[in-house]
């Protein structure tokens, strides 16, 4: 009976062995493809390797996983200047009042593997059918009723194609340039979080800094990615990208003054893009005017005295009460004008504080004496208007 | 790195100061008169004569807003079956030809000699000064509590041969 139980026990721990060596030498396999640059093999083996118990808390995986996963990311980044992306105005003229006529094309060559992602956005008109081509044959067809056309195709090309998106069905629409991007893989995400990982796991200085270093590297890309995607079309990405970045720069600097900046930074430049989105379309896109304000308080909390943060959201309210103004029919009988009116007195005393705020902190900000004369003259408060009128013309001379 | 987040923050910086003040001021406060020069054509009756031909407005004195403002009104608006005109009145002897002759505020010292002019025409004397509803004016522009509000005296437009409804009285402040 002793000897059952000593030959299972042996058993077990053979196992153990047999499994440990198993899972190490795939690791090492890993590491050996990852010298050859043969990055799929290498992603394979780590892969297999890391679902271990052992290799859970193996530090030096995590890490070789992590720099498999960024080499894979970096080859992807070198990979998107073959995304070649072509403008083809075709068929030009057959619309009134468009900038872009029905017919008009936009075609580009993307590789196999590429991700799509096709956006255009309407600035006049209400309604747009947009057509993919993939190789000739329709791949999707996009009818919409707001501003903008977005069509992703999901996954990824499994062979080289020619795309192409042709506008069609409406006669008074044009469009913002129409670009393409290729989504973030995941490739980034994956290094980030296995050098998280790899932190967590071994807690020596020289694992320490490896992985500081290589998270750092990420975070930059993301940094950047989040800059680059600060428009119109892309402010989801960038938000995304931006959150990402933040919950890793925390790894390699958790001071959160240092990052303060950046975060204030953040907040005035998505408040800027919500600002256009809602001015592209006041009616339409009514809930990022809500939006901005929010992202300019965000950056106002963090930094009462931040000139541009204080100066459109200023800005904001102004033209908010102007355009409330502007907006209304003659038809207006005078008890609804003095609502209109009331309505709009309110916002420009609204506005008031946060540009008189940026007067306090730049007095000689040329678009900031503008805005208080303005908002003076819209009060009618004529004497402030003009002193704030003479200080511009002094400060013009 | 360094250089990558730099180049960042002032992409950033800059794009925050993207939104411009459009001075559209004076647009907002030429729109809102406006809108109460059109309510004076709905509550505010001409006799017969007056209701052929466009529909006279005049402005004595410089406000390129207004002027606009008016000439978009004139361009979606009649008054009944008439257009409206828009016109700039140099001197005040070519308000006579005017069904409304709005007087700006830098000009009210000419009121005098507007009124002269009018005396046996159909005109509606609109002001833009502090106090002139009762020096001859109509209807009178001035500002309450950040407000625009009119002023409106019942005889100085009654004596021109113009009737006025009781509507229109009743949302002004009076001045006798």
């Amino acid at each position: 009976m002793l000897k059952i139980k000593r030959t299972i026990i042996f058993g077990i721990l053979l196992l153990l062995v047999v499994v440990s060596n198993a899972q190490q030498s795939r690791v090492t396999a890993a590491y050996t493809f990852l010298q050859q640059n043969k990055l799929d093999s290498a992603k394979a083996n780590i892969d297999a390797a890391v679902v271990f118990p052992e290799t859970q808390v193996d530090g030096q995986a995590w890490y070789i996983r992590g720099f498999i996963y960024k080499e894979i990311y970096k080859s992807y980044s070198k990979s998107s200047s073959s995304f070649d992306v072509t403008y083809t105005p075709e068929n030009s003229g057959t619309a009134q009042n468009s900038n872009v006529p029905v017919g008009w094309s936009y075609s580009f060559s993307a590789k196999k593997g590429a991700s799509l992602y096709i956006s255009a956005q309407v600035t006049k008109g209400n309604m747009v059918t947009a057509i993919i081509y993939v190789n000739e044959k329709i791949y999707k067809k996009i009818t919409s009723t707001g501003n903008f056309v977005i069509a992703t195709v999901s996954g990824s090309l499994e062979m080289d194609a020619d795309v192409k998106y042709v506008v069609s069905e409406n006669e008074n629409t044009s469009f913002a340039p129409l670009y393409t991007r290729k989504e973030p893989n995941d490739a980034r995400l994956e290094a980030l979080l296995s050098f998280r990982k790899s932190l967590k796991v071994d807690t020596s200085a020289e694992n320490g800094r490896e992985n500081i270093k290589n998270i750092k590297y990420l975070a930059t890309t993301l940094y950047n990615d989040a800059a680059a995607s600060l428009d119109t079309i892309d402010f989801k990405i960038a938000i995304r990208d931006f959150d990402t970045f933040r919950e890793y720069y925390f790894l390699v600097d958790p001071s959160k003054e240092n990052f303060k900046q950046k975060e204030i930074d953040f907040a005035n430049a998505i408040a800027a893009v919500y600002t256009r989105i809602y001015d592209g379309d006041k009616k339409g896109k009514i809930d990022f005017l809500a939006l901005a304000k929010a992202s300019y308080n965000t950056a106002l909390e963090l930094d009462p005295n931040n000139i541009s943060a204080n100066y459109n959201m200023g800005i904001l309210y102004y033209n908010q009460a102007v355009n409330l103004i502007n907006q209304s029919d003659y038809d207006l009988d005078i008890v609804a004008l003095n609502d209109v009116q009331d309505n709009s007195i309110n916002l420009f005393k609204a506005s008031l504080p946060f540009m008189e705020k940026a007067y306090s902190l730049d007095p000689n900000k040329r678009e900031t004496l503008l805005g208080l004369s303005g908002i003076y003259f819209s009060l009618n408060e004529k004497e402030k208007s003009n002193e704030f009128k003479q200080k511009l013309e002094k400060i013009g001379k | 790195m360094k250089k990558l987040l730099l180049i960042f923050v002032s992409a950033i910086l800059l794009s925050s100061w993207v939104v411009v003040v459009p001075d559209q001021s004076e647009e907002a406060n030429a729109k809102i008169k406006a809108i109460y020069i059109y309510n004076f054509t709905k509550y505010i009756e001409w006799p017969a004569a007056y209701k052929e031909g466009n529909f006279v407005v005049g402005v004595l004195g410089t406000s390129a807003p207004l002027v606009a403002e008016l000439n978009k009104m004139a361009s979606s608006k009649t008054v009944g079956t008439q257009k409206f005109e828009i016109i700039s009145v140099s001197t005040p002897s070519e308000s006579a030809k005017c069904h409304i002759v709005f007087i700006l505020s830098d000009n009210s010292s000419q009121l005098a000699d507007v009124l002269g002019k009018v005396k046996s025409k159909s005109a509606l004397i609109v002001t833009d000064k502090s106090g002139l509803a009762t020096k001859g004016s109509g209807i009178n522009f001035f500002v309450d509590g950040n407000k625009q509000k009119i002023e409106l005296n019942r005889l100085n437009i009654e004596k021109y041969k113009l009737k006025v409804a009781s509507t229109l009285v009743e949302m002004s402040v009076q001045v006798k």
